[in-house]
């Protein structure tokens, strides 16, 4: 706070032009000497700006100010409810010879040729076509000939750019009792599949071509019921960049959470609105209609542990939720609003009890009516299904003791045995221009919060004078003064006895706004002109 | 009270002139002789074709600040408050302080110069550190006692004035076989300088501090802070130096007059080289801040202060004169090898006042001559100093100048000051 360099060039400022001196001074410790100094040291000017982060406030012509408060209750991603499970196929390949006779396979003879069908066991999803964010294909040949066999493997529903998936392997000669194996894994990022089946009128189904051949360099080999071919297809980590069929009527339960609001962190007190409204936003990113049954939304102020359930229709009936729009490669959400106000709710008490946090509970059913989009459900990756609450409140107010504290480091130079700062008193002047008033108290705190020191003896800004409309009609000055001790400077430099960082300083605002119980209208063009200045005891060169 | 004890001493020296000279017969037929003497005692080789003088002196002196003040600065002690207040100033004259840190070497050699016997060719070389400050009772108090006594009440911190200058000079020149007068043509190096003069500044220190507002008029200077330390080059100029002595008769007695000039000249400090004139008021209400929780990050340092109160410098080369010094000094020759002498001296520095001292030297021994003076002036007050010479051998004379007694020895004076030099002849 007290920053060295600022503090160094006022003390020098005020004090003349110690140059003057220090010219004698022999480098490099400098002499010291104790002063008794009385110095501005900063001005400022605060606005509601300040006080509220300012991307959080509107202002209308008049200047009056309403603060929007924007929070994601909820982002459900579809993903994790509609899984591709890991799936595995496995081919084998016997000849049809009773023991103990054996088929006679001459170098190239194609000896198997497998049309498959595989149909995927999907839960409820009926899809029709899923894109491959990422995911492999395990293929894994089994070969106990002894020549080598090469093995083709096709899957014509799979695409990328336009060519199916197609992987030729050579698995060496093996034996009964020493098959040889090959494996081979192949990324099926971006591919897609066409699960319609061969005849497009399927779903959840992929043809698989399979094809083995012995090596036309090999010798001609004898095989027996003991010598299988085998081929194992895994299909592993799939994950859809989009998927379109019917998903199914499905309920989704979402847990009961809790969003942390820092609105209102760190605020206490009284605060009576005379209005506020807000919207929940919901917007469906999936292709599918929803049902949601809001069970509650609830206003949880952890200081107090006070809770508000907000009454709403939303709360007290089912919501529908329209789809998303397919634009071929993604999409477009669906956005419904629901309006909440002063006249269909209890939104005021709701805000008023100074939220930390809003509670929800709730599910979601999906596809209520039915496979009304006749199979053409669809979510991409990035689809979600979110909830967010804007609140709006046009800040004309009442406020009791309503307490604001901020705890900020201390960064003091020199050391805790060596520092120029000796202890003095900062008075504080204040140009009033809101139609409140601050009661401002500073406390020393240790890493913990613990107060360590109060420091005496603090005192009130007085409110600005208000007019029957509840404006500002003049400003008021106030002074509110601290003295601080050496040994409670001493708190605020690592080693202390306030623990290895040091103390830090809270500060402790409480506002009541003027003319309880009439409320009164904050306008962005209201100020407060700050100016702190220190009577103390300052030792020159004392921070070497 | 400073004029009458002034005029006390004149008078006395006057009467002590008249004594002498009524007391010594001999000196009755006393006529100007060649400078074959070194003050009054003899030293056949102070004309030798050959002459060595290396002097070196470190003067410190002022009229209010005590040495223990002065020491604990120069020493970086931690300065109690009563050693503070011994120092305060008095309120019915200015207070100053200086010092002087001097080495001369020069070399004066030959018979004739230019087929002239009387001339001979002279060159030296001089190291100087310099500073002159004078200063108000108000801002010694602000300084070393801080504002908060001022609430309310406006502190006059002018006229306050500071000139600190590192300089060296490279001089040649000519100079009179006989008398030894010279003139001399100086190169001269401007090392650094550090210069204030503030003509008004009045200090005004609201209640509790809630703001100082300054009315300032005045300019300063100072050489490019960034050369690195030692001898470095941070001006260029010239200078003149001379001295002119010459013996007559004064009532009958044997006297001698120099007359002498030192650094007269001037250093163009280059073009790094900062400047701030201003003649405004200042209202300082703080640093303004724009976040009142984020302190460290809106607070900066004093070279952003300089510049909000409009105090950033302008940079630039720019001339000064240097701290010329112009002495006279007279002397009379009595009987029982005494000498009676009387010299001032000003000095182009603050604080600086015209400085005057009589004294009276006895040569014993032949080979020995000690002087006593009373002095005032320069940046101290009165004082008495003592100076010895001897002459070792027939080439050799050394001399060891204390101008101030009391302040070498005493810690709760004012002023230390110490001085000796070598005379080498052959």
């Amino acid at each position: 706070m007290l920053e060295r360099s600022s503090l160094a060039s006022v003390a020098s400022l005020s004090t003349g032009l110690l140059f003057v001196f220090t010219a004698c001074k022999k480098e490099p410790s400098g002499p010291k000497w104790d002063i008794d100094v009385a110095v501005p040291l900063i001005r400022t000017t605060l606005t509601i700006a300040d006080l509220v982060p300012d991307s959080l406030l509107t202002a209308d012509a008049s200047g009056n100010v309403s603060l929007v408060y924007n929070s994601q209750l909820f982002a459900l991603k579809l993903d994790t409810i509609l899984q591709a499970p890991d799936t595995s196929f496995r081919y084998s390949y016997f000849p049809d010879v009773p023991p103990p006779f054996m088929l006679t396979l001459f170098p190239g003879t194609n000896f198997s040729n497998t049309n498959d069908v595989t149909r995927f066991d999907l839960d409820q999803l009926e899809l029709r076509e899923l894109r491959v964010r990422s995911g492999t294909l395990k293929l894994e040949m089994v070969n106990r000939l002894q020549t080598n066999v090469v093995g083709d493997f096709g899957l014509p529903g799979a695409t990328l750019g336009g060519s199916s998936l197609a992987l030729q392997v050579v698995v060496p000669s093996g034996s009964s009792a020493a098959p040889s194996s090959f494996v081979e894994v192949r990324p099926l990022d971006g591919y897609v599949f066409d699960l319609r089946g061969p005849g497009f009128n399927d779903v959840n189904t992929l043809t698989t071509n399979l094809t083995f051949t012995t090596d036309i360099n090999g010798p001609t080999v004898q095989m027996g019921q003991a010598d299988s071919l085998e081929a194992i297809i895994r299909y592993n980590g799939i994950v859809p960049a989009y998927a379109r069929g019917y998903f199914g009527m499905r309920e989704i339960a979402i847990d009961p959470d809790t969003t942390q609001l820092d609105l209102f962190e760190n605020i206490s007190g009284m605060l009576a609105l005379e209005d506020a409204t807000a919207r929940l936003k919901v917007r469906n990113g999936l292709g599918v209609d929803a049902r949601a049954h809001i069970n509650y939304l609830r206003s949880v102020n952890t200081n107090t542990s006070t809770t508000v359930d907000l009454v709403h229709p939303i709360t007290s009936g089912p919501i529908n939720l329209d789809r998303a729009l397919d634009l071929g490669s993604s999409f477009q959400s669906a956005l419904n609003n629901y309006f909440i106000n002063a006249g269909n709710s209890n939104i005021i008490p709701f805000i008023e009890n100074l939220p930390t946090g809003i509670a929800y509970d709730l599910d979601v059913t999906i596809d209520p009516l039915g496979d009304v989009s006749n199979g053409n459900d669809f979510f991409y990756y990035e689809s979600t299904l979110a909830a967010d609450l804007e609140v709006e409140i046009p800040l004309r107010l009442a406020a009791a003791d309503l307490a604001v504290a901020a705890i900020t480091n201390i960064d003091l130079t020199g050391t805790l045995t060596d520092h120029a700062l000796q202890g003095g008193t900062l008075h504080v002047f204040a140009t009033n221009h809101f139609p409140f008033s601050a009661t401002l108290a500073l406390e020393i705190v240790d890493s913990e919060e613990a107060v360590l020191a109060l420091l005496p003896p603090g005192g009130i800004i007085n409110s600005a004078q208000v007019n029957g409309s509840g404006l500002v009609s003049n400003s008021v000055e106030s002074q509110v003064d601290f003295v601080i001790t050496k040994e409670q400077l001493d708190l605020f430099y690592p080693g202390s006895s306030a623990g290895p960082d040091g103390a830090r300083l809270k500060i402790r605002a409480t506002f009541n706004t003027a003319g309880q119980p009439q409320p009164v209208q904050l306008r962005s063009g209201y100020t407060i002109d700050i100016v702190v200045s220190l009577e103390g005891n300052y030792i020159v060169n004392g921070d070497e | 009270m400073v004029m009458s004890r002034g005029w006390l001493v004149v008078t006395g020296f006057c009467f002590v002139t008249w004594s002498a000279s009524a007391q010594d017969p001999d000196s009755l037929s006393g006529t100007p002789t060649k400078a074959d003497t070194c003050g009054i005692m003899a030293w056949p080789l102070a004309n030798a074709d050959h002459f060595l003088k290396f002097e070196a002196k470190g003067f410190y002196d002022s009229n209010t600040l005590r040495n223990d003040l002065v020491l604990g600065l120069w020493q970086g002690a931690t300065l109690d408050r009563e050693t503070r207040q011994r120092s305060e100033g008095r309120t019915d004259q200015q207070s100053r302080a200086g010092y002087t840190l001097e080495a001369n070497l020069s070399y004066a050699w030959g018979d004739s110069l230019w087929g002239n016997g009387n001339m001979r060719p002279r060159i030296s070389i001089t190291y100087h550190d310099v500073m002159g400050l004078r200063f108000s009772d108000d801002l010694y108090r602000t300084t070393f006692f801080g504002n908060a006594d001022f609430e309310n009440a406006t502190a006059e911190l002018a006229p306050t004035a500071l000139e600190q200058v590192r300089y060296q000079t490279f001089g040649f020149g000519i100079e009179d076989k006989e008398t030894r007068s010279f003139l001399m043509l100086q190169l001269v190096n401007g090392q650094s300088l550090n210069a204030a003069r503030i003509d008004r500044a009045d200090l005004f220190t609201a209640i509790d501090g809630r703001y100082l507002r300054l009315d300032l008029e005045g300019n300063y200077a100072r050489s490019d802070t960034a050369a690195p330390p030692g001898l470095s080059n941070n001006g260029i100029g010239a200078a003149l130096g001379a001295e002119v002595n010459q013996r007559f008769n004064l009532c009958h007695r044997e006297a001698s007059f120099t007359f002498g000039i030192q650094d007269l000249g001037a250093i163009v400090w280059n073009e790094n080289s900062l400047r701030i004139p201003k003649d405004s008021i200042l209202v300082y209400e703080g640093i303004q801040v724009d976040d009142v929780f984020d302190l460290n990050a809106s607070i900066t340092g004093s070279t952003d202060l300089q510049d909000s109160l409009g105090l950033g410098y302008v940079r630039g080369a720019f001339l000064r004169l240097l701290p010329v010094r112009m002495n006279a000094r007279v002397s009379v020759k009595c009987a029982h090898q005494f000498e009676l002498s009387a010299e001032v001296d000003v000095r182009n520095l603050p604080g600086y006042y015209p400085h005057g001292s009589l004294g009276v030297e006895h040569s014993f021994a032949e080979r020995n001559s000690i002087r006593g003076e009373v002095s005032y002036g320069g940046f101290g007050g009165w004082r008495t100093g003592v100076r010895y010479q001897r002459l070792v051998g027939k080439n050799l004379l050394v001399g060891l100048l204390a101008p101030n007694l009391i302040g070498l020895l005493s810690d709760r004076a004012r002023g230390r000051a110490l001085a000796i030099d070598l005379q080498y002849a052959w």
